[in-house]
């Protein structure tokens, strides 16, 4: 079996257990536990939907280079392990949708910011060790998420329609709305499968830059909630570099590989005297200002001219018909895919660092002059972030038995640029389309 | 109430037209019961023609839109979705949001055009269209 399907396996049953384990029982488990099954005719759709799919190629992009073919099965596991979080991981992350600076506040954008800040908090604490009684503490909030689609909140409504439609003919007995509005078993499942987690690594050497990695990536969450103004651009690539979770990942990878299935004797080093979180931070932040820019951060300054005189072109060719900055961004041509993150995020109303201060703009025309000056600061800060990984990495090699680590590291970043170079909305394009 | 949401062909067409002024809620509302009509047409493909000519004013905020009022974009049955209007501000809204949605999508100035093109796209449509809503048809 190749490691890709090894890997899929490994998910499959990973996910199966953890639904079982961590998700209470309900309506959404059932569905779930279907959806992942053979007796749903949409299964591969399905898969794609609920960004399994993505996580198996992630985990096998990641991982291929830097294994050995023997270690396959036992590194399909953990990857299988992690998966299985980050399952929960897409759906609750979503609830974020809809609350960025340029969104309007629809009616229960409050609701969904409660529900973040309730989960969000419950999360850390459980991390810290503060309590062991997470669906007691997010029972508060479970009526909230009960007028919260999981559906609307997705970006792929359509190939959830399509799924439950088909279990619902299987179902007569569950509605829609317990699975639509259902979404709080998923709450809970993602924090113990989240502390399971950091449970398990917290044995290793990685233990804890992985635990700090979840524990800063839920206050990101809610610092990310909680910006009502305008910020300097370097402030708000730090308070978005841990929302991406690049830490965590890297760390618990780096823990499988240099201390579970083989063991670095330099690794305590690396850890130790802060290189190793160096690299690993420095990821987080060029992942972020890909994930939010895309490929307009290598263009030349000639490029980046061209692309803004377009949008200029396009703005004022409309300006009759245009209300506002995503008008122009959204329907905007283009032909060779720049703009896709900035629209992802425009029409779904995500956090992004090249767009929140545009929010704060008094006309349209200084929006995009701000986002003209957001591309030049950010594709510097892009150029620069990569030249330190590159010598955090030989660095890393330099002073370990191999080049596991940075291969793994320079792996990850290679496939987010990857992808999101590609549409948003393309199969490739993200963890869910 | 600004929205009438009826069956233009039963099962096959359903025909939503908006008038005066049009709340978020009401969009909301509106796109709620058109995917309702969709859900319980007949299969492979069910089109949708929403006439906006009358309409005067309307949500603009695309994440808004995009999120609470699309809940019949989602639908798997739906087939073309055309919109009666000459108003490019409705034509850039409708064109963002069903090309996210990745629905087929056109805008026609008359109604007379969208059934037109709807019986050119769906030759099943042609015997079922009302006698003289269509000057000519295939």
């Amino acid at each position: 079996m190749s490691l890709h399907d090894e890997i899929a396996k490994a998910t499959i049953e990973n996910v199966r257990s953890s639904l079982t384990r961590h998700m209470p029982g309900s309506p959404l488990r059932d569905y779930y536990l279907w959806g992942i099954s053979t007796a749903n005719p949409y299964r591969e759709d399905f898969l794609q939907m609920i960004g399994v799919r993505q996580l198996i190629n992630l985990s096998a992009q990641m991982i291929g280079e830097v294994i050995e073919p023997d270690d396959r099965q036992s590194i399909a596991q953990y990857c299988g392990r992690i998966n299985a979080y980050f399952l929960y991981e897409i759906m609750s992350d979503n609830l974020a949708n809809g609350l960025s600076s340029l969104s309007v506040n629809d009616e229960n954008a409050a609701i969904r910011r409660q529900i973040l800040h309730t989960f969000d908090e419950v999360m850390v604490s459980r991390l810290k060790h503060q309590h062991n009684a997470t669906a007691e503490l997010l029972k508060p909030i479970e009526e909230l998420t009960r007028t919260i689609s999981c559906f609307a909140q997705s970006m792929t409504p359509r190939k959830h329609q399509a799924c439950i439609t088909a279990y619902l003919a299987q179902r007569p007995d569950v509605t829609q709305e317990d699975i639509e509005y259902g979404m709080w078993p998923i709450l809970v499942a993602n924090i113990e499968a989240c502390y399971e987690l950091a449970e398990y690594m917290g044995r290793f050497q990685v233990g804890d830059l992985l635990r700090q990695g979840f524990i800063d990536r839920y206050q990101g969450v809610t610092a990310t909630l909680d910006v009502d103004r305008g910020l300097p651009l370097n402030e708000l690539v730090r308070t978005g570099m841990h929302t991406s979770s690049v830490v965590p990942v890297l760390a618990y990878f780096a823990g499988v590989l240099a201390e579970i299935i083989r063991s670095e004797p330099m690794l305590r080093s690396i850890i130790q005297d802060g290189t190793l979180a160096d690299a690993f931070m420095t990821s987080a932040v060029i992942v972020r200002l890909v994930n939010d820019m895309g490929m307009l951060l290598t263009l030349s300054q000639n490029e980046r001219k061209n692309v803004m005189s377009s949008l200029w072109n396009h703005y004022q060719h409309n300006a009759n018909d245009v209300e506002a900055v995503d008008y122009v961004l959204l329907s905007a041509p283009d032909e060779y895919t720049m703009l896709t993150r900035l629209q992802k995020d425009l029409m779904h109303g995500e956090f992004n660092v090249g767009l929140h201060n545009l929010a704060f703009s008094n006309s349209i025309g200084e929006a995009l002059t701000l986002l003209d000056n957001n591309l030049a600061n950010l594709s510097e800060m892009y150029y620069r972030e990569m030249s330190h990984l590159h010598d955090l990495l030989a660095s890393i090699d330099r002073r370990i038995t191999n080049r596991t680590l940075s291969n793994l590291i320079a792996g990850f970043v290679r496939f987010h640029e990857m992808i999101y170079a590609e549409p948003y909305n393309s199969t490739v394009g993200e963890y869910v389309a | 109430m600004g929205y009438e949401i009826s069956w233009y062909i039963p099962g096959r067409v359903v025909q939503a037209i908006f008038t005066g002024t049009i709340s978020s809620e009401e969009a909301a509302a509106a796109s709620a019961m058109t995917a309702q009509f969709i859900q319980d047409g007949d299969p492979p493909q069910v089109h949708l023609i929403a006439d906006t000519t009358r309409l005067e004013r309307f949500p603009t905020n695309l994440n808004l839109l995009n999120r609470s009022a699309s809940k019949h974009l989602w639908q798997p049955k739906l087939g073309w979705t055309i919109v009666i209007s000459t108003n490019s501000t409705t034509r850039l809204i409708s064109g963002i949001i069903t090309q996210v949605a990745r629905v087929r999508f056109r805008m026609f100035p008359t109604f007379d055009e969208g059934v037109r093109f709807l019986a050119d796209q769906d030759s099943t449509l042609r015997a079922q269209i009302p006698a003289g809503d269509v000057s000519t048809v295939g």
